[in-house]
């Protein structure tokens, strides 16, 4: 029943694959993943977590079938790992679900043998079993076909008839490649269906606890100096950053009309500054509660300047986030500008965890743990938006101004939208006709596609 | 010509060759404990063929997806598991670790 089923799986995976670019193969890729793993692991699918996983691989891969973009076939991938280490081990975190799920695509079949193999050599829980002698086989399978070829030849040459039904076989069907494809088909589905782990790291993992503990060196005196060091220190940071505060709300109210070279040279170097300045403030903390401190009795003044010094970044956040949404105003979307706000979410959860790390005494894989987690929920997030869609919207109906030729370089998913553009906007002659170009390319391209190429847009087009 | 791809696929396979030889034999002799496989096996090979089958990515994408590197790199990563599984099951060879080697030389001292 399993070997049938990957059998099938590998048929499918090559039929999918095979000459074709990426579309509606890969959601039906993932489908077939997720019925292979459940095929072999039903237990673990009634794990409300794994089918929360399940639910996100086959999510992200109908993404791609929505909007075929490089963000949403990385977040399917990584749902793919995720899904395949989670199924490893239910309880490890989900960087290490990464690490076993890739090992496991990438050697699962393998290890499993040779694991399996040695325990059983160790335990001596089998008997012996006879070798396979490979070189028989080769015998039994060399020797006969280089004799048949020989006197087929032979043959060919004595009798007309018999010379006339041997050229008549055809053997230009068989596609190599195909049944190349069919093959990797086969040994990746074989390397997933049963997942494996790294075990030293999944170990670790598992023995590693989110909780601080204290130890063995805990010294009053040393944790006094230690304390006394925090305080000043923090305390200082604290008035540099609300004197900074201050003076960029001034700066902020007082000119608000710009000049876009002031702007964006303010934008640029001033979020890169700042970006640094928040990682160095979470890592400045971590370094102060990294061990005994955190069990001081007399440390309320450093938590409490802690989480002053938190909250001061929160607000440098937000006056950031001001300044990217101007320059998103008056100049437009991009990728870039998006990934600033992407960022800007990532920085607020490091510092709210952060803050709930100080406050619940928690070591520093707690934060790590967490901050992977969430930097997954946003990748997996982010890959469901058709960001090219929703950059040509913005930037052609609400920004102050656009750049066109950033707009036709996106990809192919905001060219719909572009030509529909044309009839409302007022265009110079030159971009009217890169649009139509850019249009009638993909038009052509969505419907010369095969079924394992078809993508959403395809339909929209059927429909007009 | 035909001369001259076989002539370029064996020199180009034969450096392969010794290349993953080379690297997964250091696995073995940087490991603390080179004379047993399973604890080699469990602690080295997941990390080599992750970072083989990375750096074979970063040139496959480089290289744009080209046929001849995905077949070359589809050959490499073959070649590197059918090594390691002759090194596991097949050598009988017994490291010595530096600390093995000076305890070895040390007269038992009161």
């Amino acid at each position: 029943m399993k070997k049938l089923a990957l059998f099938i799986s590998a048929l499918l995976f090559s039929t999918f694959f095979y000459d074709q670019s990426i579309g509606l193969n890969l959601f039906l890729f993932s489908i077939l993943t997720v019925a292979i793993l459940f095929i072999n692991n039903q237990s673990n699918f009634k794990n409300r977590k794994t089918l929360i996983y399940s639910t996100v691989y086959l999510i992200t891969g109908l993404t791609i079938f929505f909007h075929n973009s490089t963000l949403s076939i990385i977040a399917n991938l990584v749902a793919f790992f995720t899904l395949i280490g989670h199924l490893s081990e239910t309880k490890s975190s989900i960087y290490v679900n990464w690490l076993n799920g890739l090992y496991t695509t990438i050697a699962g079949f393998f290890h499993r043998n040779f694991a399996n193999k040695e325990t059983k050599i160790t335990v001596e829980a089998q008997e012996d079993k006879e070798p396979i002698d490979y070189f028989h086989w080769a015998k039994i399978i060399l020797i006969p076909a280089v004799i048949l070829i020989a006197f087929i030849a032979l043959y060919k040459e004595g009798n007309p008839v018999f010379s006339n039904i041997i050229e008549k076989i055809d053997f230009s069907f068989i596609n190599i490649r195909w049944i190349l494809v069919a093959g990797l088909g086969y040994y990746l589905f074989n390397n997933i269906y049963a997942p494996i782990e790294v075990e030293p790291a999944t170990e670790l993992d598992l023995k590693t606890e989110n909780s601080l503990h204290k130890t063995d060196t805990f010294s009053i005196p040393k944790l006094k100096q230690e304390n006394q060091l925090g305080v000043i220190l923090i305390s200082l940071l604290n008035a540099l950053i609300v004197l900074y505060l201050i003076t960029d709300v001034a700066f902020l109210t007082s000119e608000l009309d710009l000049r876009a070279s002031v702007f964006s040279a303010q934008v640029h170097n001033g979020i890169n500054a700042l970006i640094a300045s928040i990682v160095i403030a979470i890592m400045i903390l971590l370094y102060v509660f990294r061990g005994n401190l955190n069990f001081y009795e007399q440390n309320n003044i450093l938590k409490r300047l802690a989480y002053t010094w938190i909250i001061l970044n929160i607000l440098l956040v937000f006056s950031i986030t001001f300044k990217n949404s101007q320059y998103i105003y008056y100049f437009g979307l991009t990728y870039k500008r998006i990934g600033v706000l992407v960022y800007l979410i990532l920085a607020t959860i490091g510092l709210v965890t952060t803050l709930l790390k100080i406050g619940a005494i928690k070591n520093n894989w707690y934060l790590f743990r967490v901050n992977t987690q969430a930097a997954f929920i946003i990748l997996i997030v982010s890959s469901t938006v058709n960001w090219d869609y929703h950059i040509t919207n913005y930037n052609f109906n609400y920004a102050k101004s656009m750049d066109f030729n950033y707009l036709y370089n996106l990809s192919n998913n905001n060219t719909l939208l572009l030509n529909e553009q044309l009839a409302s906007k007022t265009l110079d002659e030159d971009s009217i006709q890169l649009i139509k170009n850019k249009y009638n390319d993909y038009v052509y391209k969505l419907r010369t596609n095969n079924w394992q190429e078809l993508q959403y847009d395809f339909f929209k087009l059927s429909t007009k | 010509m035909a001369t001259f791809i076989i002539f370029v696929s064996l020199i180009v396979g034969g450096f392969t060759f010794i290349i993953l030889r080379i690297s997964i034999s250091c696995m073995f002799w940087f490991s603390k404990k080179p004379n047993d496989k399973l604890y080699v096996f469990k602690t080295q090979f997941p990390y080599y063929m992750i970072v083989l089958i990375g750096l074979s990515l970063i040139v496959i994408i480089k290289l744009d997806f080209t046929y001849s590197s995905l077949y070359y790199f589809l050959s490499t990563y073959f070649l590197a598991l059918l090594i390691w599984n002759y090194k596991l099951k097949h050598c009988k060879r017994k490291y010595s670790t530096v600390k093995e080697s000076i305890e070895q030389s040390q007269p038992k001292l009161p």
